[in-house]
């Protein structure tokens, strides 16, 4: 019979997934550490969408303050930031990569959340971030409270913490949901959406670029928050280098190299590390 | 698996099967109206046919989502994300579709159209006792891959924020992590749709064939 028949098929599908699913990931495995050292390059998931962490310039080529950190990590391992090899994705795309291996580590504008660090690992933040509210000058909205009006409508990436955000500071706005920060700021720019939600540097950078039209809300939406350099979790040896490695750019032997990419990036220099030191 | 995601995704596949049943409706629809100007009399006329076709099958369906959905807003067409994703998918599927109808006419048997003028009967009454009827059954098979294609279509739909089966499973992986057993759900729900109407297409046939003619099963 025809329902019989489907019946078979979609409990054969069903029996696949939950296979493949529930294997599991070999038993001890080997450090990335040791991998990256034997293959002699870092391979670094990114998104390329989120300027000033990660984008692409004039030229095609990738750039941003973020692609500069996963350089200066390469230079730390082989003396050579050119060692580098950059996996392009979406938003969602970030986790499949670091938890099949298809890439060492990630960067670009990536948020360190509790929730989210219960499945990825995180190394100690990079830089300070926030979240702010980017609109157009048309709209007319002055104030984060202004926003909250079911006549406007805001741009969110498709991660739970942009949904719950809206849902607490805009219980009013309208939503529209996209998987990359530049198909956000897209929708700000057609019309489509009247504000959205990104990094602060981010939307500083976009206001900067497009002063006529668009500016960013005195505020921020929340604490301030941290952006680390993610890997997957539970490689001990491999999350301690990085980890190592990061406190040495932001408070160590490393700093004038990070403070110089700082600079080059956000026109200033890093805010002080550690209140002995000038500036 | 992840509590709720079970849920979510369904939702997400009616709101998919919803856009795909627009997009055949309306395809259609737009497409018997190409396939009509696709045999004018005049040049001209059968010119905006060919220019249309070649346009939107020539054009990726991403590219036409990205271009349509943020063209709209400047043209002062106040419409939400799920109107521009359906108006999209009715674009293409009307494209696609009137090359099927085309094709279907261009079968027509030439003692057919000799018999009918010989009968002298009316465009309309030709059209509906002669045309249509052959065309219908000559289409179906093409027709049905059309349909199924635009359940698969929808998909693409998820980066101009329509809320679908795809975004949903895309929203919940980002949330889980759980990469391969949501997606894995997400494409059974696809393959049961189009399976589903796959199956139609074949109730159909069948109940179409006709002695003797187009359809007749050997």
């Amino acid at each position: 019979m025809l329902t019989s028949r489907i019946r078979h098929v979609v409990a054969a599908a069903l029996v696949a997934i939950l296979v493949a699913a529930g294997s599991p990931a070999g038993a001890q495995e080997k450090s990335r550490m040791d991998i990256v050292l034997e293959r002699g390059k870092l391979i670094v998931v990114t998104l390329t969408t989120v300027p000033p962490f990660a984008f692409n310039d004039d030229k095609g080529q990738l750039v941003g303050f973020d692609i500069d950190i996963a350089r200066l990590v390469a230079t730390a391992l082989f003396k050579d930031p050119n060692k580098v090899e950059f996996v392009s994705v979406s938003a969602e795309g970030r986790w499949p990569a670091i938890e099949s291996g298809r890439a060492d580590m990630g960067v670009g504008g990536t948020t360190t959340y509790p929730d989210r660090a219960i499945r990825v690992g995180f190394t100690r933040p990079f830089i300070d971030s926030g979240i702010s509210v980017l609109v157009s000058k048309k709209s007319g909205i002055k104030s984060l409270k202004d926003l909250d009006q079911d006549k406007y409508t805001i741009a969110n990436l498709n991660n739970p913490q942009m949904a719950d955000r809206a849902k607490r500071f805009f219980p009013r706005t309208k939503i529209l949901t996209f998987d990359t920060p530049s198909a956000q700021f897209l929708a700000v720019r057609s019309g489509r959406a009247n504000a959205l939600q990104i990094d602060t540097p981010s939307a500083e950078y976009w206001a900067a670029q497009n002063k006529d039209e668009m500016e960013v809300l005195p505020g921020l939406l929340g604490a301030s928050q941290n952006n680390g350099i993610f890997m997957k979790p539970g490689d001990f040896k491999w999350w301690q280098w990085l980890d190592t490695a990061v406190a040495e750019m932001r408070t160590g032997s490393w700093y004038p190299q990070y403070s110089e990419i700082y600079h080059k990036w956000f026109g200033k220099k890093p805010p002080p590390q550690k209140f002995y030191l000038q500036q | 698996m992840p509590p709720g995601s079970l849920a979510l995704l369904a939702q997400g596949a009616v709101v998919s099967l919803l856009l795909a049943a627009a997009a055949i409706v309306g395809g259609t629809l737009l497409a018997v109206l190409l396939a009509t100007i696709a045999f004018a009399r005049f040049a001209a006329v059968r010119a905006v046919y060919r220019v249309y076709v070649y346009v939107v099958r020539g054009t990726p369906l991403l590219v036409l989502a990205l271009l349509l959905f943020y063209a709209m807003p400047a043209l002062d067409l106040r419409t939400g994300p799920y109107i521009a994703g359906t108006l999209v998918l009715i674009v293409y599927t009307g494209a696609l579709f009137a090359e099927v109808f085309r094709g279907g006419v261009l079968a027509i048997p030439r003692p057919q159209w000799e018999s009918a003028r010989s009968l002298g009967l009316p465009p309309l009454a030709m059209f509906r006792k002669i045309v249509a009827p052959l065309v219908t059954r000559y289409t179906l098979p093409p027709y049905v891959n059309v349909c199924v294609m635009s359940v698969k279509a929808s998909s693409v739909l998820s980066i101009i924020s329509v809320w679908e089966l795809t975004l949903a499973a895309r929203e919940i992986i980002e949330r889980t992590f759980a990469v391969f057993t949501i997606l894995g759900l997400a494409a059974a729900f696809y393959f049961v749709m189009c399976f589903g109407i796959d199956r139609l297409g074949r109730l159909l046939e069948r109940h179409l064939a006709l002695k003797g003619f187009a359809g007749e099963r050997a």
